[in-house]
């Protein structure tokens, strides 16, 4: 079963995607933050990992650019979801992600981008 | 400093300011019939004592001061204009001290186009703070505007600071007004002069008052259009961060409306699926009730601003009214990885505003969620027969030295923006709910790091025993 990791500190949008990515077959954990998520990330090594851009404590850019300096997870698959466009500057660190979704999106659009990363075609229960 | 005109800075850097062209200097200079100070024996300040003439002459230039300064945008531009209307006529350098809320006064030497005083000493710095203690001011209550009953300087000497400069440029006839705003001393206006028997007479000290009230006038301008820049900035902020508020809850809305939408057109209706659409359309109401608490701050905020916050006040149980809040913030809570200790089992009642004190509360929570992550957090309500005590106690980063009054402002926190959370209007309005309740609100450093905010309310028994079901109160 391939793990996704949802990290959002708004408990709602961790909820609601917790529950239907659970619903189509994939285990999912949380965190509340950059810095819970890399502890998450060293435990579980998950297939991919969605994640918020603004959270207190460790941001979302902030854990990416952890990620891509530890060699062990450069390769990691992650969906980057912001209420706010790409902040200017910060291309380099958004440059090696696998999706990015602006808030409020769609379910579909992230369920196609999900069932595309982790190859698994079937719509649910797979 | 040879670039300079007109103006200079007495302190720290000089500060170039560019020459206005000749030709509207001489627009400004006042009609005149004689030669100018040199044409007297005595040279005497341009105007002499007689009577309409000079009146009008008066007003022509206090006119024509009012009018070059208010045309100017920058400080640095109005000294200029005020330096080219009033040079070399009342003197060869005007000296402008002006007190700042914060830091040291700060000086300009105004002088003549192309007539630059010697070089200044550098060290010219002088405590404006002190220099006022030292020299008793008093005022005179009961008058339009503040008058000067005795300093340890004459109403027109030059304060202390502007004398050094004075000394230094060997100016050997002066005399200072004092700038008034809003019945307080914003700073000092010396006229001097280098001239051997120069002297300033009856008709210049009235000049020099007036031109001090214009010089005010047009540094209280100043201000208010900087301030009503600043609220503009204010405002942008807020509705940035307002924009950002809104789209949380509305995106979490979405994702669970689309859920269910999703679940409709892929399940068939089991009585498993029922109960799943039944638990997420109960989050849909939620997430509705964020919204609605939200457009319930910002009414808040307007209402707090206009003095017309509303208090609707009945007997409450606030121990109840914690375990309530708790209860519903739980799920928030435990994903933010804070552990709970709750400590309101003993009833504690008073007549406060049961909506407020809910959202008071869940600033509190929603400023530990977000500031500490992971933490253990204690929720504390303590009563004595006329007050009760709230505290909300978290392990987290603490708040940053300094910062424990600026929170409570509007539009501020300690942490940026860009890291996230608070919206910069919770704890302005809590304070103001609380203090409304005639209450108050701080915080303190946890021990052992952490931040703790107290809050403490009077029972408010007295005040609302008549029976009424509703109190207002203005803040």
């Amino acid at each position: 079963m391939k793990t996704i990791l949802v990290i959002d500190d708004e408990f709602g949008i961790v909820d609601v995607l917790s529950e239907l990515l659970e619903e189509e077959g994939y285990r999912v954990l949380t965190a509340a933050n950059g810095q819970q998520g890399l502890e998450r990330v060293a435990e579980v090594r998950p297939n991919l990992v969605i994640l918020d851009v603004m959270m207190p404590v460790l941001d979302g850019l902030g854990m990416l650019r952890k990620l891509h300096s530890d060699p062990a997870h450069r390769d990691l698959e992650v969906i980057v979801m912001s209420a706010a466009p790409p902040p200017k500057g910060q291309q380099e660190v958004l440059s090696n992600i696998s999706g990015f979704l602006r808030k409020p999106f769609d379910l579909q659009d992230l369920l196609k981008m999900v069932r595309l990363l982790l190859k698994s075609d079937e719509p649910r229960g797979g | 400093v040879s670039g300079d005109r007109h103006t200079r800075q007495a302190q720290g850097q000089p500060q170039r300011v560019d020459p206005l062209p000749e030709a509207k200097l001489d627009e400004r200079r006042i009609p005149r019939t004689d030669d100018g100070p040199s044409a007297e024996a005595a040279p005497h300040a341009g105007l002499s004592p007689d009577g309409d003439s000079e009146r009008a002459r008066r007003a022509e230039l206090l006119d024509q001061v009012g009018a070059a300064m208010g045309a100017a945008s920058s400080l640095g531009a109005r000294l200029q204009s005020l330096a080219s209307v009033v040079l070399p006529r009342l003197g060869d350098l005007c000296v402008l001290e002006l007190y700042r809320a914060e830091g040291p006064a700060e000086r300009w030497v105004l002088y003549p186009y192309d007539h630059p005083p010697r070089e200044l000493p550098t060290s010219l710095q002088v405590d404006p703070a002190r220099e006022l203690d030292e020299g008793p001011v008093k005022l005179l209550a009961g008058t339009e505007r503040p008058a000067i009953l005795a300093t340890a300087a004459g109403p027109h000497d030059p304060p202390k600071g502007t004398q050094h400069i004075l000394d230094a440029l060997k100016v050997t006839a002066s005399f200072s007004a004092r700038l008034w705003s809003q019945r307080k001393l914003v700073g000092v206006l010396t006229l001097g002069s280098t001239q051997t028997g120069w002297r300033y007479g009856h008709e210049e000290v009235l000049l020099g008052e007036g031109l001090a009230a214009r010089v005010a006038q047009a540094l209280d301008s100043a201000h208010l259009y900087k301030d009503a820049q600043d609220q503009l900035r204010v405002r942008d902020e807020f509705l940035t961060i307002a924009a950002h508020e809104l789209r949380t809850p509305t995106s979490t809305l979405r994702l669970l409306l689309q859920s269910m939408q999703y679940q409709l057109q892929t399940s068939a209706l089991t009585p498993a699926i029922v109960e799943r659409l039944q638990r997420t359309l109960a989050k849909s109401v939620q997430q509705c009730d964020r919204l609605v608490q939200f457009g319930e701050r910002v009414l808040d905020v307007s209402q707090i601003r206009t003095g017309t916050l509303t208090l609707r006040t009945r007997e409450i149980d606030l121990a109840e009214l914690v375990k309530q809040v708790v209860n519903h913030l739980e799920g928030r809570l435990v994903h933010a990885g804070c552990t709970l200790e709750v400590n309101a089992d003993a009833p504690v009642l008073g007549r406060w505003d049961q909506v407020r004190m809910e959202e008071v509360l869940i600033t509190l929570l929603d400023n530990v969620i977000k500031y500490a992550a992971g933490s253990p957090v204690r929720v504390e309500v303590t009563g004595t027969s006329r007050a009760a005590r709230l505290l909300v106690r978290d392990s987290g980063s603490g708040i940053p030295p300094g910062q424990e009054e600026r929170i409570f402002e509007p539009f501020e926190r300690a942490a940026s923006v860009d890291r996230g959370g608070g919206w910069g209007l919770g704890l302005y309005v809590c304070r103001r709910v609380v203090e409304a309740h005639g209450g108050s609100i701080h915080v303190e450093r946890a021990p052992g790091g952490g931040a703790a905010f107290v809050i403490e309310l009077p029972r408010g028994g007295d005040q609302h025993d008549s029976g009424a079901a509703q109190s207002t109160t203005a803040v």
